[in-house]
This record gives C-alpha cells, sequence and structure tokens, in this order.
C-alpha cells in the first residue's frame, strides 16, 4: 500500500518547471525546420514580426485553455467534454481531438524521417526508421504522466542549450542588415503567411493533459506565459538568422533552410567540421520530445473515452495507426500539401483550437456545477 | 511482458536484413576537387529539344560535359603515413552532373564520395552555355551532400589541365588554390568565394563573380589572376586583379592591400589595413546619384631613401595625391562594371532595397536602366598613420 | 524445514543441557559446562570460537563459583555475583539458543523459569582498514569490516545525537543474520522507511551471505542493469546519507553497508567531493558528466562516423583514419566488438588473478598485445585509441555497479550504431534516457534531482557550491528536519 501511496503522490506533483519545460517542448520540434521557407517567402523580412504576431496569438488560445480547465476544476479532458457535452457527443470531440493531433504527428514523423533520410541515412528503408522511433516512444508511453514530465524536464536542457550554443556561433557570420526592410508587405501577405507560422505552434494541447497535475495550479498561468514566451523568442531568433544568414532570395529556395544555416557553419580547428550530422542528432530529440507528448495526450483520450484499465492498451492500438498514416503520403509533395493546404484539415484544427475551449466555456457558464469526480 | 518478448524478435529481424547505409571509410573515394568543362556535344542543344519527354531510353551518350574528378591516391597509403599522397583523378563525359557521378563510379573501384569536396573549377569555355550552367547550377544546390562551403574557381581554358597540374610546393591542386585563397585575406587583389555565397548571389540575379585562375605553361605556374564576371549565368569579361581591388573596395569586401602611386619617378607604397565605407544614394531629377564615401587607414610601405616622411606637409602632400588617384580608379570601374557589364557587384542594390525601401518600390521595374545611367561619385580619404621604422 | 527448538525452560538446568546436547548433536565446537553455585546446579553452553573464554572463566564462573557460599536467593546471582555488564534474561529456549550460536553465552540455574544470555561475543575478525575501493585524497580511511557491531559503533562515532536508531532484524531463516537498520528518527522520510521495513520483512531466503543478497532482495527493478541500491565501505558515506533522511543497512559478515534510497547522481558522488574545495570539486562533477557521455558514446561514434557519415570530420582525418585502416580485414562495427570483448576479459582476468601477477597481466595484455595486433594490421590504431579513452573515462565514476551497467549499455549502442549510424546512437541513448526516468528507488524518482528540478538542489547536483550556501538537505528525498545550516 506504501508503494502506491509513494507514487499516487508523484502524479499531481509536476512542479513549475515541469509545466514550463513540457509546453516548450512539446511545441518546438519539426516546424521549425520547414516553415521559415513559407514564411520568408510571404513576408520576407518581416517573418520575425510574424512569428511575434504568431506568438501573441497562441498565447491567447493557451489562455482560452487555462480558463476551460480552471472553470472546470482542472479536471481530465475527456471528463470536461462529457460532463459539458454529455456522454456521446463529449467522447465524439475528444476523439476528433485524438484524431487530429495523431494525424498531424504522424505527418510530422514523415517529415522527420525525410529529413533523416536525406541527411544522415541515404538508403535505410523508411519503414525501418519509422517502426524505431515509434517502438521508442512508446516504452515512454507506457508509464505515467510523471515520466513523461521527467524526460521532458531533462530534454529541455539537452535541447535548448547546444540550441543556444549553435545560435552564438551562428551570429558571428549573419548579416543582419537583411532584415530590412520594414513592413515592405501587403496585410493579406501577413495573413497568408500566419497559417504557415501557427503550425509551428502546435503542441499546446498538451496543457489539457498536464494542468490536472499541476502541484501549484495558481502560478500555472504565469509559467505558462513564460513558456510561450520562450519559445516565441527561440523562434525569432532562428527567422532572425536564418535571414541574416541568406538572403530573402536563397531563403525562398531552401526547403529546409534551418539546416542549410548548420550546414554552414564554420569553426575552423575543432574535431567536426561540419556540424550537420551533430546538429541532426540533437534535432531528433526535438521531434521526438513532440512526438511523445502528443502520443501520450491521445493514449490518454483513447483510454478514458473508451473506459480502458492502462494506456498501455491504447498506445497498442494506437501504433499501427501512426504507421499507417506515416506512410500515406507518396512524396514530400503531398505531405506538405496534406499539412497546409487540405481544407479538412485546417478546419479540424480551429475546431479543435478555437472553437472548442470557447464552446466549453459558454456551456460550463450555463451548466454551473455539474461535475463529477474522477478517482484517480 | 509478451510486448517484451516480441520486441527483439522484431528488431532482430531487421538487423538480419543488413546494415543498409554502411561504408567502411577505406572503401571510399575522397574526391577533392571537381572539374567541370564542356563536352563534346554541347553545341547539340536544338537536339536535345527535340526529344519527346515521354521517350523511352532517354538516357543516350550525349557527352555534354565532361567532368573530372581528383583525389588523393589511398592505397598509397598505409598505417601510420597520413594526409599527403598523390593525386590522381577519373575522367568522365556525361549528359549531366549526376550521371557523370555515376559514371564515376562505374570507372573507381571504391565509392565515390563528395562529401569532403574542397574546389571546384568551371572552365570559361563552359560558362558561354548558359542552359548548361543553370543546369550545373541546380544540381549544385539540390544536393544535399554537397560541401557547401567548398571554393570555386573559374579556369583559363581547360579545367581538366588544372587538376593534372603538379604544383611545387603542395602535393595536389586543391590543396595549392586553398592556400592562395588563404592568402587573399592579406592581399585583396585575390576574392575568395564559397559555394555557398556563390548560389546566394546567383539566386538574387544571376551575376557573381567569381575568382579566375591561369596556368602558365612554360613557367609551371598556377596563378591567381583576378575575377570573372558572371552575368546571367554567362561570363562576360574579366577584371584584373588592381581591378579586383577596387571593387573590393567599393563593395565593403576590403580586407588589407596595397596603393601605389609615382612620386617624382618613384613608386610609394601605401599598406591599407584599416577600412570603412558609406553608400549614399538619391534620385535626383529622375536621375540616381549613386555616392560612396571610403575611409582608408594604413601605413607607408615604402618611399625612397632621401626622402623623409615626417616633413611637415609631406605626408599630407602623399595622402591627398592617394585620395585622387583612388577616387579616379574606383569611379572608373564602377562605370565599366554598369556601363559595360551592367552588373551590380558593389552592393548597390540591396542598399537601397534595405534602406530606401520607399525609393525601390518606385525604381524596381526600371531597375536596370536607372543603374547604368546613373551618375557616381567615389569620395576617398585616406590617412597614413604610421610610417614604418624610419623617418 | 523450519527449525524446532522448543520454547519452554525446564527448572532443572541440567534437563535444558541434556536437551541441548541432543539438539546439538554431533558438533565438536558446542562446549557444555555444569557447575555449583552455592546450593544450586548451574550450567553454561558456549561455542568455542565464538566466545569470550576469559571472560567466562574470569568474570563469571570465578565469582560464581567461589563467592557463592553466601547467597540465599536465586535473584541475587544476576544482581550481586554475575560481573559483567551485558546480560538479559530469555524466556525462550529457542532465543537463548539463537543467541548461544551467535557467540554468547546460554546459562541456566535451577529453579529459574528463565535463561541468562552473557554477551561473550568474541573471534577473530580484521582490524579497521583502508577500504578497499573508495579511496579519497583526503579524508578518513576507515573502512568497515565483518562485524556489525564495530561498523555500527564506527558510524555512531559521527552521529552522537539521541536520534539515532539502531534497529536490529535477524535475517535469512538458517543463516540469521544480525541486520542492523540505522536511521536519524526526525530527519528520516517516514515512507521511505516504512517501505523498507515491508520489503526486509518479506524476504523468505534461508541464507544471507552479504548485504548484496538483502540488496538484491530488495531493490525496486531486477530487470534494469542499474544498481537503485548504494554500497559502502566508508562509514562516512553511511553518516552523511543518514544525515540527508536515507535509510542505512548495515549487515553482518559483509564490510559493504547498504544505502537507501540511491538516486543515479547519489552513486556519481564521491565523498572526495566535499572534502576538497568547491571549485575544484565543481569542475570534477562536470569533467565526471563529460565522462560519462564519453564512456558511452566513444566507440560507437567511431564507428558511425567511420561507417556512415564520414562528412562530419575534417578532411585531414578523415584521410588519416581512412589511410589507417587500408589493410585491416574487419569492418569498423565488429573491431570494436572484439576491442569490448578483449577489454571484458581482461577486466575480469586481472581481478582473480593473484596479485603480483595481476599488474603484469594488466600490462602485458593491453599493451603488448594491444600493440602486435595494430602491428600485425588485425587492429587499426585509432581503435586503441578509442577504447583507451572509453576505459579512462568508465573508471571517472566512483561506483563499480555503475561502471558495469554503462559496460553493457555502451555495447547496446555500438550495435545500435551499427545498424543506423548517428541516428541509433541517439535513439540507443533516448532509450537509456527513458529507462532511467521511469525508474523509481523506493519511492524517490532515479533521477532526482536533474528531474521534478528544485533550482536549490541543483547546488549540489552539477556543481558543487561552497559548503556555506549548502544549507538546506536535498528536497527530493523529502526528509523530516529540512535545515541543516544557518
Amino acid at each position: 500500500m506504501e508503494v502506491k501511496g509513494i507514487i499516487m503522490r508523484d502524479k499531481e506533483m509536476i512542479g513549475d518547471f515541469g509545466l514550463f519545460a513540457t509546453i516548450a517542448v512539446a511545441i518546438v520540434g519539426v516546424g521549425i525546420f520547414s516553415s521559415p521557407r513559407e514564411v520568408i517567402d510571404k513576408v520576407g523580412s518581416d517573418a520575425w514580426l510574424v512569428t511575434l504576431i504568431g506568438g501573441i496569438v497562441v498565447f491567447l488560445l493557451l489562455y482560452l485553455i487555462y480558463m476551460v480547465m480552471k472553470k472546470n476544476d482542472f479536471e481530465d479532458l475527456t471528463n470536461i467534454l462529457q460532463n459539458n457535452f454529455g456522454k456521446y457527443l463529449g467522447g465524439v470531440f475528444a476523439i476528433i481531438f485524438a484524431i487530429y493531433s495523431i494525424f498531424i504527428v504522424s505527418l510530422g514523423m514523415r517529415e522527420f524521417v525525410e529529413v533523416i533520410r536525406q541527411y544522415l541515412l541515404r538508403q535505410t528503408p523508411t519503414e525501418f526508421i519509422l517502426m524505431v522511433t515509434i517502438l521508442t516512444g512508446t516504452y515512454l508511453v507506457r508509464g505515467e504522466i510523471g515520466d513523461l514530465v521527467k524526460f521532458n524536464e531533462i530534454s529541455f536542457w539537452i535541447m535548448f542549450i547546444p540550441a543556444f550554443a549553435v545560435f552564438i556561433l551562428t551570429v558571428i557570420n549573419a548579416d543582419f542588415t537583411n532584415l530590412l526592410p520594414v513592413l515592405n508587405n501587403k496585410p493579406s501577405d501577413y495573413f497568408r503567411a500566419s497559417r504557415y507560422i501557427l503550425f509551428c505552434f502546435g503542441g499546446i494541447e498538451i496543457a489539457y493533459l498536464i494542468l490536472p497535475y499541476v502541484k501549484n495550479k495558481k502560478n500555472s498561468i504565469g509559467v505558462l506565459r513564460k513558456s510561450i514566451i520562450f519559445v516565441t523568442i527561440f523562434y525569432i531568433i532562428v527567422m532572425i538568422l536564418i535571414l541574416g544568414m541568406f538572403s530573402k532570395a536563397q531563403s525562398k529556395i531552401l526547403l529546409w533552410p534551418t539546416i542549410s544555416m548548420i550546414k554552414s557553419l564554420d569553426i575552423p580547428g575543432t574535431f567536426i567540421e561540419r556540424w550537420e550530422g551533430v546538429v541532426m542528432a540533437f534535432w531528433i530529440l526535438f521531434y521526438f520530445t513532440t512526438f511523445v507528448n502528443t502520443y501520450f495526450f491521445s493514449g490518454e483520450i483513447v483510454k478514458n473515452v473508451f473506459k480502458l484499465k492502462d494506456i498501455k492498451l491504447s498506445s497498442l492500438l494506437l501504433m499501427p495507426i501512426i504507421y499507417v498514416i506515416a506512410l500515406y503520403p507518396d512524396n514530400i509533395a503531398e505531405l506538405y500539401n496534406l499539412q497546409f493546404k487540405t481544407t479538412p484539415v485546417l478546419l479540424t484544427a480551429i475546431f479543435v483550437f478555437a472553437l472548442l475551449p470557447i464552446l466549453i466555456l459558454l456551456v460550463s457558464r450555463g451548466k454551473g456545477r455539474g461535475k463529477s469526480k474522477d478517482e484517480i | 511482458m509478451k510486448f517484451k518478448k516480441i520486441l527483439p524478435v522484431i528488431l532482430s529481424c531487421f538487423l538480419l536484413s543488413g546494415c543498409w547505409d554502411k561504408v567502411e571509410i577505406d572503401r571510399r573515394n575522397f574526391i577533392s576537387t571537381i572539374a567541370v568543362d564542356p563536352g563534346e556535344d554541347i553545341g547539340k542543344e536544338k537536339e536535345l529539344k527535340s526529344i519527346n519527354p515521354e521517350e523511352p531510353f532517354a538516357e543516350r551518350q550525349i557527352k555534354k560535359i565532361n567532368v573530372t574528378y581528383g583525389f588523393p591516391d589511398m592505397s598509397m597509403l598505409s598505417s601510420g603515413k597520413s594526409g599527403s599522397a598523390q593525386e590522381k583523378y577519373i575522367n568522365t563525359e556525361a549528359y549531366s552532373m549526376e550521371d557523370a557521378a555515376s559514371e564515376a563510379m562505374a570507372k573507381s573501384s571504391r565509392n565515390v564520395y563528395l562529401g569532403h569536396t574542397k574546389l571546384l573549377i568551371l572552365s570559361s569555355n563552359l560558362l558561354e552555355y548558359k542552359d548548361t550552367v543553370k543546369e550545373i547550377i541546380d544540381y549544385l544546390q539540390r544536393n544535399p551532400s554537397i560541401n557547401r562551403m567548398m571554393q570555386v574557381v573559374v579556369s583559363d581554358g581547360k579545367a581538366e589541365d588544372y587538376i593534372k597540374f603538379k604544383p611545387t610546393t603542395e602535393n595536389s591542386t586543391q590543396y595549392y588554390i586553398s592556400g592562395l585563397m588563404e592568402n587573399s585575406k592579406k592581399n585583396s587583389r585575390i576574392m575568395d568565394i564559397n559555394l555557398n555565397e556563390f548560389l546566394i548571389l546567383l539566386s538574387e540575379n544571376g551575376n557573381a563573380l567569381l575568382p579566375r585562375i591561369t596556368l602558365d605553361k612554360e613557367k609551371n605556374e598556377l596563378l591567381l589572376t583576378g575575377a570573372a564576371i558572371i552575368k546571367d549565368y554567362e561570363l562576360k569579361g574579366y577584371f584584373t586583379p588592381l581591378e579586383l581591388l577596387d571593387i573590393q573596395l567599393l563593395s565593403g569586401k576590403f580586407n588589407m592591400g596595397k596603393k601605389v602611386i609615382y612620386m617624382e619617378g618613384h613608386p610609394v607604397d601605401y599598406i591599407i589595413d584599416g577600412y570603412e565605407r558609406k553608400v549614399k544614394v538619391e534620385e535626383e531629377s529622375g536621375k540616381l546619384a549613386i555616392n560612396i564615401d571610403i575611409k582608408l587607414e594604413g601605413q607607408l610601405g615604402g618611399y625612397y631613401v632621401d626622402k623623409k616622411a615626417l616633413e611637415k606637409d609631406e605626408l599630407q602632400k602623399l595622402q591627398n595625391t592617394f585620395n585622387k588617384s583612388i577616387s579616379e580608379e574606383c569611379e572608373k570601374i564602377m562605370e565599366t562594371a554598369k556601363g559595360e557589364f551592367e552588373i551590380d557587384p558593389f552592393g548597390i542594390r540591396e542598399y537601397i532595397e534595405k534602406f530606401k525601401p520607399s525609393l525601390w518600390n518606385r525604381i524596381e521595374k526600371d531597375w536596370n536602366e536607372k543603374y547604368k545611367n546613373a551618375s557616381v561619385k567615389v569620395t576617398v580619404s585616406t590617412k597614413m598613420r604610421r610610417i614604418g621604422a624610419v623617418q | 524445514m523450519k527449525e524446532n527448538i522448543k520454547d519452554k525452560i525446564e527448572f532443572e538446568a541440567e534437563k535444558n543441557i541434556a536437551y541441548l546436547k541432543e539438539l546439538l548433536e554431533g558438533n565438536s565446537d558446542v562446549i557444555f559446562r555444569t557447575f555449583n553455585v552455592g546450593d544450586w546446579k548451574a550450567s553454561i553452553v558456549y561455542i568455542d570460537g565464538m566466545a569470550d573464554k576469559l571472560l567466562l572463566d574470569h568474570f563469571v564462573l570465578e565469582p560464581l563459583m567461589l563467592c557463592s557460599k553466601s547467597i540465599e536467593n536465586v535473584e541475587e546471582i544476576k544482581n550481586n555475583i554475575l560481573a559483567v555488564t551485558d546480560m538479559h534474561e530469555v524466556k525462550k529456549l529457542s532465543e537463548g539458543v539463537n543467541a548461544a550460536l551467535s557467540g554468547d553465552t546460554l546459562m541456566f540455574i535451577d529453579e529459574l523459569d528463565c535463561a541468562y544470555v552473557i554477551a561473550t561475543r568474541f573471534w577473530p575478525a580484521r582490524g579497521v582498514g583502508d577500504p578497499s575501493g573508495e579511496t579519497v585524497i583526503r579524508g578518513a580511511r576507515e573502512g568497515f569490516t565483518e562485524t556489525v557491531r564495530f561498523n555500527t559503533a564506527l558510524i555512531r562515532r559521527r552521529i552522537r545525537d539521541t536520534r539515532l536508531r539502531i534497529k536490529p532484524k535477524a535475517i535469512g531463516t538458517r543463516s540469521k543474520t544480525d541486520v542492523a537498520i540505522m536511521y536519524i528518527d526526525d530527519i528520516v522520510n517516514k515512507e521511505v522507511l516504512q517501505e523498507l521495513e515491508d520489503r526486509v520483512d518479506k524476504i523468505n531466503i534461508d541464507a544471507v551471505f552479504d548485504s548484496a543478497y538483502i540488496e538484491q532482495l530488495i531493490e525496486d527493478n531486477k530487470y534494469s542493469p542499474f544498481p537503485q541500491i548504494q554500497s559502502t565501505e566508508r562509514p562516512d558515506v553511511v553518516a552523511a546519507a543518514l544525515y540527508e533522511g536515507r535509510v542505512a543497512l548495515v549487515v553482518d559478515n559483509s564490510p559493504f553497508a547498504i544505502i537507501v534510497p540511491a538516486t543515479l547522481p547519489n552513486l556519481f558522488q564521491s565523498p572526495d567531493d566535499y572534502y576538497q574545495r568547491w571549485m575544484h570539486s565543481s569542475v570534477v562533477r562536470v569533467i565526471r558528466m563529460l565522462s560519462i557521455l564519453i564512456s558511452l558514446a566513444a566507440p560507437a561514434f567511431y564507428v558511425a562516423i567511420t561507417s556512415f557519415h564520414t562528412s562530419i570530420i575534417p578532411t585531414k582525418l578523415a584521410y588519416a583514419i581512412a589511410a589507417s585502416r587500408e589493410g585491416v580485414p574487419f569492418p569498423a562495427f565488429i573491431e570494436a566488438i572484439i576491442m569490448e570483448i578483449f577489454l571484458a576479459l581482461l577486466m575480469e582476468a586481472v581481478v582473480r588473478l593473484p596479485r603480483p601477477i595481476g599488474a603484469t597481466i594488466g600490462i602485458v595484455g593491453g599493451l603488448v598485445i594491444g600493440q602486435s595486433a595494430v602491428s600485425a594490421g588485425i587492429v587499426s590504431p585509432i581503435m586503441i585509441i578509442i577504447v583507451a579513452i572509453t576505459v579512462i573515462t568508465t573508471f571517472v565514476t566512483p561506483n563499480y555497479e555503475v561502471t558495469t551497467a554503462f559496460r553493457l549499455v555502451r555495447f547496446l549502442i555500438i550495435i545500435a550504431s551499427a545498424i543506423v549510424g548517428l541516428y541509433g546512437i541517439v535513439i540507443g541513448l533516448i532509450l537509456l534516457l527513458i529507462h532511467l526516468v521511469r525508474m523509481k528507488s523506493f519511492g524517490i524518482p532515479y533521477l532526482a534531482p536533474a528531474v521534478n528540478t528544485n533550482i536549490k538542489d541543483l547546488k549540489d547536483m552539477y556543481i558543487r557550491a561552497p559548503i556555506s550556501e549548502l544549507k538546506e538537505r536535498p528536497s527530493y528525498m523529502r526528509p523530516g528536519d529540512k535545515i541543516r545550516q544557518k
């Protein structure tokens, strides 16, 4: 009995840093490698400005999530949905959420594997890399939320300290006059670019998963704000450096400007002459954290909706789904199409991120206090 | 628990099927230099246009380009020695760069590896064929494993000869040329450009300046002689090293160098080590007025034994003379560049785009015309801070 | 089979002795002595070789036999005649027999329904010497011996607090090994203590030879290569652990005490970290962390670079490696595996050999065989360098069990890197990280304080802040009393 007592306490005690690290690490993922091209293509040297606006918008969305949580006493998402919309409709909404998250993360995995194949492993079959990555993720997902947050905390340091080291090294070679001119674009360009930048910020839904278990709930909005600020600043720095290294013209052509920027690093006299291999290794971690957090989140939803005993079962269900979706696009052009241009995907995104929380808030206000307790 | 037992079985299946990307390092052929020449069939562009895209067996023996790959001979090295070996080469004829690479693999006992290539030589003959050049540039941009820090030069004549050349101080051409380029930091008569910068310049407007190398067959020397002007993917002309120095001055990429004037028959050397450049562009009555302000700092290199540089107005006189001489040279160069060649290696366009966006929006459409007819004024102010060890 | 000792103590001493003679028949070292004390008959039982005969002769038998004339009452024997400090009564015969088998002397007196157990434990024991593994530059050179009481004394000298508790337990149905559970009452984490006692009580093995048995029977996860319980030969390490709120077990016949719970950062600390000044210690800690990474990944990185991603290294180095591998028959991966196996064999062999030969074999094996292998062209010289780096960085970690764990992990990472190069190394390291993150030791996360981070704890983890700054006990251990220094 005592052992369970200790374990249960861990489940409720996610500290401030845990929350901060989880949000930061779940958001920063594959997007930052491909989006700069699209954004710079549309708005040129104002890319950093669009990023800033994106950050503000995302913070508002996150605030929405926080309000939903607060109104519903920080319960589990599935419970909130089912309390407010009834068992069946709430379940449907939850499943939509899960499916959307899995879809996006599987496509992200495909993109990730494509980049790995191109730069690191030219001949290894995609299926193999996919399998290995999914299995590694499953190993973590079979634990508890506490394990996931601990993993995030350590990954945070491993990811961002070398990232900032790379930034410092790139700054030496960058030409910051490339950031001019400012505000030399049509407003519609800004609007079109924002679609791509918002994709980079995907992953905020992880807050639904984590907030119920946070130790210091009153502080959590402050921590959320800090983590969004951190991520936004990180992205802005990346945009600025890309513009500084390549001008607008070159950035439009490069498929993955971030990687090309790192390839152009030249630090004379070190053991490693060209860094892209090593940096790719770090980048694996960037993607992996996003993947595993979203995977866990979807697994939780599936478990709660179908009242399965354990997340182990739901993760086994999700594994083949991720694999199949990742293999679905035939090539990279189709992949980008699916991610950005198909209307159902866009509509679902808007629904999930914006409409659903607002709906919940409206319904909660109407319903009053009709919640049920969840025994953990 | 069952999961843990199935897992090793699944993984061992993959293990047994082999490690796909593994190539042992001693099976690799490290290509250090690529030289591209035009092939026999390069004039047959019309014939190529008549090929139906859906026709089978499109890969025919069209020898559009002649590519030579130079590499150090690894079998000469044995355990214990390192670094320097004799250079060998593989010569292939193909219809594209990608094809050339696969031809080379067929001719080499080892795995051709382009990840450590340091030098790309483009023949001046090749640069007369715009379409082929564009194809080559696309290959260089698209290939992810090519070393973007490799240096690019234009060769006078056949590039193949340059790979076969055996310099006296180094083992291979590539070392020799990169050594020369290193010196460019001390002597701005040479510019060095790497593939990354080259591609960026080209992607903006198809214009670039590439260093040029010439082979002196009698004296068996390989020299860097100025720069080749690429406009719109074609070779238009050359700049001599002296002109190149001025261009570096004007474009803001100057490092160190020297200038000379003749006073009373004696050459006066001025070694420049400090440098600042300011650009101003205004529009006056429909024409662009470009003003470049250059500030130089340096020391007196060589004068004449009987003359004393410390005398009162002596230095001032020297400085004024330098001012006039350098600014006239620069203005001439600018006129040539924009009038004759219609290129802008000075960064004027970038300046306008960045710092005067409203002006740029107005003249963007007529940029070429405006640029050609712009008036140019270069003001130089030199300072001789030091005069060496004697008076 | 359960031991069958009756519990009743007869009123007649001789009857008890008769029973015991039958119970312990066939033993030449069990000594019985019957004698008269005044009007009563008395008898003693003890084990020759484990009991202090001198004490018995002078302070038990002598006063009993010589001064017994004046005794009127049996009770007086205990209070007035027996000139020994440590003795107590037992009402159950089985307890008395166990005490006798542990070296005490069992005494029966007529008309008493209890027996006296006199503490006479005395056996040949090793003196307090240097701890064999954990040497420090500055600090005590005392190491535990195989006697529980001596060990607890060494610890108690460092904790002269009334709140120190030394609770006895006997573990092992046949060996009945004495175990002392030590903790400081108001600092210890009560949940951990309770959990430990529960697990210890569940042990149902017949013999415990070393604290290692207990360690392996109570640990959280036996399928992990990493130890979750710390074992040490140094009393100052145990005392420091107790001050942090942890619990120690001192086991008879074992010079290794075990400390519970143990986190991975605990296993990477050496007492030297605290005895040297803080700047030096901080640098040493940072070096230790780097060396862990190098020791895990170095051979795998070599395999990945030479077989998969040659573009990463500078060109001249690539040429050098390629040249040195000319003529080597095995691919890099096989070379790495061969060297790993050879190293493991060498290390095992050196431990078993008698001391003078051991050192020589180390040199012969390492230098001569390695050099010859290179000259013969079987192994490339760069591999030798990599192996040497790996070995040196592995032994920077102070704890031997962790070293063996790393060896295993390193092997797996080499295999992973042979299949998919750098990606394999990263996935291997991620899997290792996940495994460590999921582990708990008695409810404390295995990677604390790197996880569930509390800024205050970081002062003692990656670096070592000056002692004047270490004002509180580590919070991840959730101790009772939090303040250490004011």
